[in-house]
């Protein structure tokens, strides 16, 4: 996918919308989402972002290009509309960014990944405050919380929102994502159920774990299946 | 070095010791020694990168840690001199963030726009199918005798729609004529006019004989060239031919 990565980087940086679509759109006739959004548009974005280190294109081109990228990813996102009629038993997720943060891209993909597994989701790109934020989860109450931070001067911040939900009176599950992950040392903080993940393969090793969980689940407490 | 100048503007040595700093830099930034400890961690290796060119001059997009932000977007432009160099910062960020802002909402309203529109679409094109269905109903006048009226516009799509439900009725019912009624029907397109004549041979085929009635001039026009290849009858109107087949046969 290497050639495709730099002709998608190409489409991106020119902010052209329809050629950035066309190459998601013939390469998903082949590959699965998972693929396509961890072996092309994450290594785009993140070469997007060497281009910058190398002074090659400006933070205009970078946004530019975020944007059209958001585009793509909601193109990628239309055909599991279908799914959107919910049972009060599918599993309920929530993501948001957090507040002051325009790394949204990674949160974005790991949202629609949730969905096409079939999980209720809502997902808040906009500048939600830490107030409004607990609001929507005390009310709608989701299994899971993902959030995620790449501004290390937002770590505070983030500090903040896991503490809050430390307090909540129910136990989500929560997943922090974002590339500086491996440079912190967050086991301190949050409640004992939190993940961080730093990029989608974690994600998916997240998932196959979850999905023995809920499979336990069925049939009582989690691991306590005889089934295999 | 002058230090009145109106902008940020250091004169720092090779491994970024700041030597001189302008008024206003002292004013924007944290005191320090170290230049460094006022760039974003993830601008230290592009500043090294960029100093270590063997260019002279050189300008280029910095994140910077001011006194009022811990992340501000800033130009950098360097001279180097001997040893020495001298930094100017330009602030970018403002303009930056309020274009971004503006795209992202821009982004978000669109998104929101497209994907409402994808739902309408869906929802119509259903509506569109279950209409298409819904305009040619086959019905039983007698045991020899079926009516097929058909409603609105003659597409292709339309024709698609209610084939398999008129020969499954035609079928079972196996009647001798089927009176095909276009007193209902608007405009014609080509492609339905094709699609029809397949429908009018799968009846010949069951050994059904269709008789045409309610055609418009207009009607009549299009399906001219299909005359002669097509074993079917033509009626003026329901009323004549409802006459001729199903009284005729209860006398």
């Amino acid at each position: 996918m290497q050639k495709t990565t730099e002709t998608f980087v190409d489409a991106l940086l020119k902010g052209d919308h329809a050629a950035s679509l066309r190459i998601v759109q013939n390469q998903r006739e082949h590959h699965s989402r998972f693929t396509i959004y961890n072996e092309l548009i994450t290594p785009a974005m993140h070469e997007i972002g060497m281009l910058w280190q190398q002074n090659k294109i400006t933070v205009a081109d970078e946004h530019l290009a975020t944007a059209v990228c958001d585009f793509v990813l909601s193109q990628t996102e239309y055909d599991l509309v279908q799914h959107s009629d919910f049972q009060e038993t599918t599993p309920k997720a929530m993501f948001f960014t957090v507040q002051d943060e325009y790394h949204y891209l990674g949160l974005k993909m790991v949202s629609i990944l949730f969905r096409e597994k079939d999980w209720n989701v809502k997902y808040y790109q906009s500048n939600l405050s830490i107030d409004h934020v607990m609001e929507q989860v005390e009310t709608w109450k989701p299994a899971v919380i993902g959030l995620s931070f790449a501004l290390a001067y937002r770590i505070e911040a983030l500090t903040a929102y896991l503490k809050k939900f430390s307090e909540l009176d129910y136990e989500p599950e929560i997943l922090v994502g974002g590339r500086l992950m491996h440079q912190y040392d967050f086991s301190s903080i949050g409640p004992p159920n939190t993940t961080f993940i730093e990029n989608l393969n974690e994600l998916q090793t997240w998932f196959n774990k979850d999905k023995t969980i809920r499979r336990d689940d069925s049939d009582g407490k989690a691991n306590t299946s005889s089934v295999i | 070095m002058e230090k009145r100048i109106p902008l940020p503007l250091f004169r720092i040595t090779q491994d970024f010791q700041i030597v001189e700093r302008s008024d206003q830099a002292e004013h924007t930034f944290q005191y320090t020694n170290d230049l460094l400890d006022i760039v974003d961690a993830d601008s230290h290796d592009k500043l090294k990168a960029m100093l270590a060119h063997d260019v002279e001059q050189l300008d280029f997009e910095l994140n910077l840690i001011t006194k009022h932000s811990p992340l501000a977007l800033y130009k950098a432009f360097i001279q180097k001199s001997g040893e020495e160099a001298f930094c100017l910062f330009v602030p970018i960020e403002e303009q930056y963030q309020l274009v971004q802002n503006q795209l992202t909402d821009m982004q978000n309203r669109l998104n929101d726009t497209n994907f409402q529109l994808f739902e309408k679409k869906e929802k119509f094109s259903k509506m569109v199918d279950r209409s298409n269905e819904l305009s040619g109903p086959y019905i039983e006048l007698s045991d020899n005798l079926g009516l097929l009226p058909v409603f609105g516009d003659l597409s292709e799509e339309k024709l698609v729609a209610i084939k398999d439900n008129v020969f499954k009725r035609a079928y079972v019912s196996q009647p001798e004529r089927v009176l095909i009624d276009f007193t209902g029907v608007g405009n014609i397109q080509e492609e339905g006019v094709r699609e029809l004549k397949d429908l009018i041979l799968v009846f010949e085929q069951m050994g059904i004989h269709v008789v045409m009635i309610g055609l418009s001039p207009r009607h009549a026009l299009h399906l001219k060239p299909y005359r002669n290849e097509l074993q079917i009858d033509f009626a003026h109107s329901a009323k004549i031919a409802i006459k001729k087949w199903l009284i005729a046969e209860y006398l």
